[in-house]
């Protein structure tokens, strides 16, 4: 089996299959998208994780025995398809969206298409890193969450992105972050802003500072970004104007020189030669 | 053809329903609705306050690591589990500040969940009970018995209902009189409270009349709840006779202007007055 150790990575049947590997096209593979940064892609790919169960009992048990009849079969969880309205995102709703399917609850009448929505409320938050009050549209899920991280800014931190989903949360998130990283936390009392970053400098281990500067981007905003910080290194575009200019000068210049180095040649000795050379009239004049 | 060999061999109670109602696909729709009231101790605590469904004909299994089945509309008929009327489960909090009604500086408290985020937690007059705040505000926690200012839990808020009202003095136009503590007694009980003798404390100058001077002037009084809590009250004197042509008309109280009898009193009568709307506010 030596002789095996001495290819790198032998996966056996994989890496013949991975010759033929075309990745799927999606946002982050194609069109302007795909020169994104890996700290926007890391993100992304956190972002379209699975969420975890809201609207249903997940199902855990890898198998499953029938009591009745003792027949084992495979467990397998199907979430209820879940809508993310546009409301959605200009509030802070813990992760609970709109559900769409049908109640059946007499049998001897037909099923009737129905929506389950949560109960909304108008309430505020407390962001202690940002030293903020926000008013926003909430839900009873949300301050239980805020209650089982003990506080707002610790259940936004602690938090993976696929989970927090909604735009306001993702922002106010990318927002406490690059506060914490570059140390500018807006308190007036100085003993107090070193109380609080203390309390949350440990969640910078998590997040390296070039994530949190692509962290909680939408799609569009990190290409417009990237696009931005492309156009600034490469400097201001010159006009053409500029460049024909320089090359004209130098033209004339060049002129210049030759002239001079013919007049400092002696004029020629015979007058013959002189006359021929003025009937000649392929002769360049310089 | 069915449908005519079972109305034959049925009994008619079952027939009825077989016959009648026209629908496609009979196993399913007459599936009985599934008692999910079992499924309601599996809830997590944070799905409460959210719909929370479960399927009633289920998805057929998949691949292992495959792809989803793509679902039928019948995989979409949702039976909610619905928890009941529950409250939201409670919190622990420390009080970071004196509240009156509830206790002093350090004590911790169990609250249901929205009424301590939105009483306690939002105006910042307590923090959770976490184990780092437990650490910071050890000293308090300890305390709690020494920090005690008043004497029950409900003495601060009375004393500040006490200091709400204003209590009217009607005293007699004709007959001379010098104010004692009967008559402040009555005045209290007009203005709705009521209190013995020994509990209230006048103004240590003697006020007499009739006298023109102190028709609608302020002096304050002071009632102690429990022996500790000492309660500020405004009074106004006011002179009244049983004849209806010399009779004075009461103005509300709280009506400029606010003319102390003593010169001394005129900061605090101000001052009372000035920070009436805080007590009012302040009101748990």
């Amino acid at each position: 089996m030596a002789h095996r150790r001495l290819v790198p990575e032998n996966k056996g049947l994989q890496n013949v299959t991975k010759l033929y590997y075309v990745p799927k096209p999606s946002v982050l593979n194609e069109g302007r998208g795909r020169n994104l940064p890996d700290a926007f892609k890391r993100f992304y790919l956190e972002l379209i994780q699975e969420p975890a169960a809201v609207h249903h009992i997940p199902e855990k048990r890898k198998y499953i025995r029938d009591p009745a009849t003792g027949i084992v079969r495979r467990g397998q969880d199907d979430p209820p398809p879940v809508i993310y309205p546009k409301a959605f995102h200009k509030g802070l709703w813990g992760g609970a969206g709109i559900l769409k399917g049908f109640s059946h609850n007499n049998p001897k009448l037909q099923r009737f298409p129905k929506y389950w929505a949560p109960q909304y409320e108008t309430s505020v938050v407390y962001s202690e890193v940002l030293d903020m009050f926000i008013t926003t549209i909430m839900t009873k899920r949300t301050i239980q969450l805020i209650h089982k991280h003990y506080g707002f800014d610790h259940y936004l931190l602690q938090t993976p992105a696929c989970d927090l989903k909604s735009d306001l949360a993702l922002k106010i998130k990318r927002n406490i972050l690059l506060a914490l990283d570059k140390n500018e936390l807006p308190h007036t009392n100085p003993e107090k802003r070193e109380q609080v970053y203390n309390a949350y400098k440990h969640y910078l281990e998590k997040y390296d500072s070039e994530f949190i500067e692509w962290y909680g981007l939408k799609i569009s905003e990190a290409i417009l970004k990237m696009e931005f910080e492309m156009e600034k290194a490469a400097g201001a575009p010159q006009p053409l104007k500029v460049l024909y200019r320089k090359e004209f000068l130098q033209e004339l210049q060049e002129a210049d020189i030759k002239k001079e180095e013919l007049e400092d040649q002696p004029a020629p000795a015979s007058g013959i030669s002189s006359i021929f050379s003025k009937l000649n009239p392929f002769k360049r004049n310089n | 053809m069915l449908r005519v060999l079972f109305r034959q061999y049925l009994k008619p109670s079952e027939s009825v329903f077989m016959s009648n109602v026209p629908v496609r696909n009979k196993h399913i729709s007459r599936t009985p609705v599934p008692d999910t009231s079992k499924l309601i101790p599996l809830l997590d605590e944070t799905q409460l306050f959210v719909p929370v469904v479960h399927r009633r004909h289920e998805v057929p299994l998949r691949k292992v690591n495959g792809p989803g089945r793509k679902l039928r509309s019948r995989h979409y008929v949702y039976d909610q589990i619905v928890p009941g009327t529950v409250p939201m489960p409670d919190v622990e909090v420390i009080l970071v500040q004196d509240v009156p009604g509830k206790g002093v500086k350090g004590t911790k408290l169990n609250i249901p969940g929205d009424k301590a985020y939105a009483e306690f937690l939002i105006p910042q007059y307590a923090v959770y009970a976490s184990p780092e705040n437990e650490l910071k505000y050890a000293a308090e926690i300890k305390e709690v018995a020494n920090n005690a200012q008043f004497s029950t839990l409900s003495a601060q808020k009375t004393a500040l209902c006490i200091s709400q009202h204003t209590a009217f003095f009607f005293m007699n136009m004709k007959n001379p009189w010098t104010i004692e503590k009967w008559h402040a007694r009555v005045a209290f009980r007009q203005a709705g409270i009521v209190v013995p003798e020994d509990c209230i404390e006048l103004p240590k100058q003697p006020i007499s009349g009739p006298d023109p001077d102190k028709q609608g002037k302020h002096f304050i009084a002071y009632i102690t709840i429990n022996g500790k809590e000492r309660a500020p009250i405004l009074c106004r004197i006011n002179h009244f006779i049983n004849d209806e042509d010399q009779k004075i008309a009461v103005p509300p109280r709280f009506t400029p202007p606010f003319d102390p009898v003593f010169e001394e009193d005129r900061a605090q009568v101000d001052a009372f007055i000035h920070n009436r709307s805080e007590i009012q506010r302040f009101n748990i």
